[in-house]
């Protein structure tokens, strides 16, 4: 039997004996390989063509409202940082359902968390830095337009005390907004291996529990509830994102309340942290049975 | 942080005491009693029997109800991590992502083990080179024939050069030459890498070809643990099948000094083959035993369909009562 020429292994085995880097290298390898990942990079064409284009819808409204503040069409940007963020809330939710997926559901179809749990990375370490991955990943998807809309202000030479400030205000809101849609998203995708399902199953829940929170405002607005109408913004994770939003920056939610005062706004806050909470507990509790069977 | 950690250790393998693994009212395996020492070890066992419960259990991926195990030194229960940073694991599914190539998926289990980028780089490099993958390994794995696919599972389980590798059927699914260099590969892995290998199969005959040891599991009972030259001594037979009159055909070998035994079907023989003292020379007497049956076939007049070698099938040793020697300490600690 003649060797084939694909059958040269003849090399010799040489054994590695430089160092083993331990837990935080490890987690930190995760944590890029998430984060490039939820962009597609490292991954193929295909892969890249959601993330980017949502990127690209995202950038152009803010280089629209750059330019009318920038070119002196109004005195004033037609929206703040925060609340451009707000009202691009609807991409990021896309981004967030179609890459949470891609970043779990993907491990999970084709079994990889066996590789990674036969490996010396521990299971709370897989959650904390795949949730670490998708904030940043969020958060770098918002920042990008609310800090277009600060450069248009600064082109137009608007007071920069007072635009740094409402920029800043648009990096906590990202933030704040980062945090919980990473958390809840994967918390929702880390049950399925199927991407299409993970995908439906966290853009409905976002928008369904919106929707109701919205619903239930506008009933109540305008009858004798309307004072408590507001606590329906701590009804889901948008309305939690908005009614923050609202209270930071101190102007009216988009959907009809009128303000946000201090009892309300630390109930957001306090429904953040717990929303947060509860989806972090669901996933390290999902991942301790995990790639075992 | 940078950890030096100690590879290759000496003393046992692995080791296990009065290991119990059961699933409500299933037993997975039951009092096992496992003392193994480095090198090739092959576990053999239907499907069923336990073998992967037991690596899980060894890698400490799975708490036994009962009983311990260690594996190189460490506790399988309470030292799982230090057992898995020097350990690599090939799972029995495919569990590889088709939208990445081989060489970017190698490279990031090598880092996800602990090696700084540019030593991952070096051994990816390497590592898939000794599993036989070449220009393929930048293309998406996606494209990858099984053999392919089995090969890149191999790697990934080598690539930060662990002392030892657990293999769960790494020949599921090839073909018969993709077998042939799969395990071909795994007697590398053992005598030229100097890492030591439990691979399991259900099929006997290929494992003890390359292990230096057998362990075989039925209901997850040990059946036997034995080094590999005491289970050859069973030797290989020839199986013959023939269109009709295969009792003329058995009469006419058995007087030519053959031990002939009818087949599992109508009209099949298994021939023993003669054993000629020291293993090299074990073709010659499968060359004198086909010689043997064509003549007889030729000189009755009868078709012969079928002419094939093969080991003892597993079910014989399964069949066989003898117990292995390590089968009588099943004291189970509290």
């Amino acid at each position: 039997m003649t060797t084939p020429p694909s059958a040269i292994y003849d090399i010799g085995y040489r054994h590695y004996e430089g160092p083993r880097l331990g837990r935080s290298y490890v987690w930190a390898t995760l944590f890029a390989d998430s984060l490039r990942g939820a962009y597609g990079l490292g991954r193929s064409a295909r892969a890249k063509i959601l993330p980017w284009l949502l990127v690209g819808l995202a950038v152009v409204p803010a280089v629209v409202v750059a330019l009318i503040t920038a070119l002196g069409i109004a005195p004033e940007p037609p929206a703040t940082p925060a609340r451009l963020i707000i009202n691009l809330s609807l991409l990021v939710l896309v981004f967030v359902g179609a890459q949470a997926p891609q970043s779990v559901s993907r491990d999970l179809r084709y079994r990889t968390v066996s590789l990674y749990f036969s490996r010396p990375l521990r299971r709370i370490d897989y959650v904390s830095s795949k949730v670490a991955a998708l904030t940043v990943a969020v958060f770098a998807f918002s920042t990008l337009p609310a800090t277009i809309v600060y450069l248009g202000a600064l082109l137009a030479e608007l007071p920069v005390r007072a635009q740094t400030r409402d920029w800043l205000l648009g990096l906590v809101i990202a933030a704040v907004s980062a945090v919980i849609y990473a958390a809840v998203a994967l918390a929702i995708a880390a049950w399925t291996p199927r991407r299409g399902i993970g995908v439906a199953a966290i853009v409905t829940f976002l928008f369904v529990t919106s929707t109701i929170a919205g619903v239930l405002q506008q009933i109540a607005t305008g009858t004798a509830a309307t004072e408590r109408a507001r606590f329906a913004l701590l009804l889901s994770p948008s309305t939690v994102i908005e009614g923050l939003e609202s209270w930071l920056t101190g102007t009216a939610t988009q959907t009809g309340v009128v303000s946000v005062d201090t009892t309300l706004g630390l109930g957001l806050v306090g429904a953040a942290f717990l929303l947060v909470a509860i989806c972090y507990t669901v996933l390290v509790l999902r991942y301790r049975k995990v790639g075992i069977s | 942080m940078s950890v030096t950690t100690s590879l290759r250790p000496d003393g046992p393998l692995i080791t296990t005491r009065g290991l119990n693994k059961t699933y409500g009212a299933v037993t997975a395996l039951a009092d096992l009693d496992l003392d193994l020492a480095p090198g090739v070890i092959g576990l053999v066992g239907a499907n069923g029997a336990g073998k992967t419960t037991l690596l899980k259990i060894l890698l400490g991926l799975l708490e036994p109800t009962s009983g311990n195990a260690t594996m190189l030194g460490f506790d399988a229960v309470g030292e799982g991590p230090a057992i898995r940073r020097l350990v690599g694991y090939m799972p029995e599914h495919d569990p590889l992502p088709p939208d990445v190539s081989a060489t970017v998926f190698v490279l990031h289990m090598a880092r996800m083990s602990g090696l700084p980028a540019a030593a991952a780089r070096e051994r990816t490099a390497d590592t898939l080179r000794h599993v036989g993958l070449y220009e393929e390994r930048y293309r998406s794995i996606g494209g990858y024939s099984t053999g392919m696919r089995q090969r890149v599972r191999l790697a990934q389980a080598l690539v930060h050069d662990p002392s030892l590798v657990l293999l769960d059927e790494p020949t599921n699914g090839l073909d018969p030459a993709g077998r042939e260099e799969m395990l071909e590969l795994i007697r590398r892995i053992g005598t030229d890498f100097g890492i030591s290998v439990l691979v399991t199969s259900h099929l006997l005959g290929e494992l003890e070809r390359i292990s230096d040891h057998l362990v075989v599991i039925e209901g997850g009972r040990l059946l036997r643990s034995t080094s590999t030259a005491s289970a050859t001594t069973l030797g290989e037979v020839v199986g013959v099948e023939v269109g009709e009159d295969a009792a003329a055909l058995a009469a006419v070998l058995s007087q030519a000094g053959l031990v002939v035994r009818p087949g599992g079907r109508l009209g099949t023989l298994d021939i023993d083959v003669p054993s000629l003292g020291s293993d090299s020379d074990s073709d010659s007497g499968i060359d004198s035993v086909c010689d043997a049956v064509r003549d007889a076939t030729a000189d009755l007049g009868i078709g012969l369909i079928r002419l094939e070698r093969r080991r003892h099938r597993l079910a014989e040793i399964f069949a066989d009562p003898a117990p292995a020697a390590n089968t009588t300490a099943t004291e189970v600690p509290a």
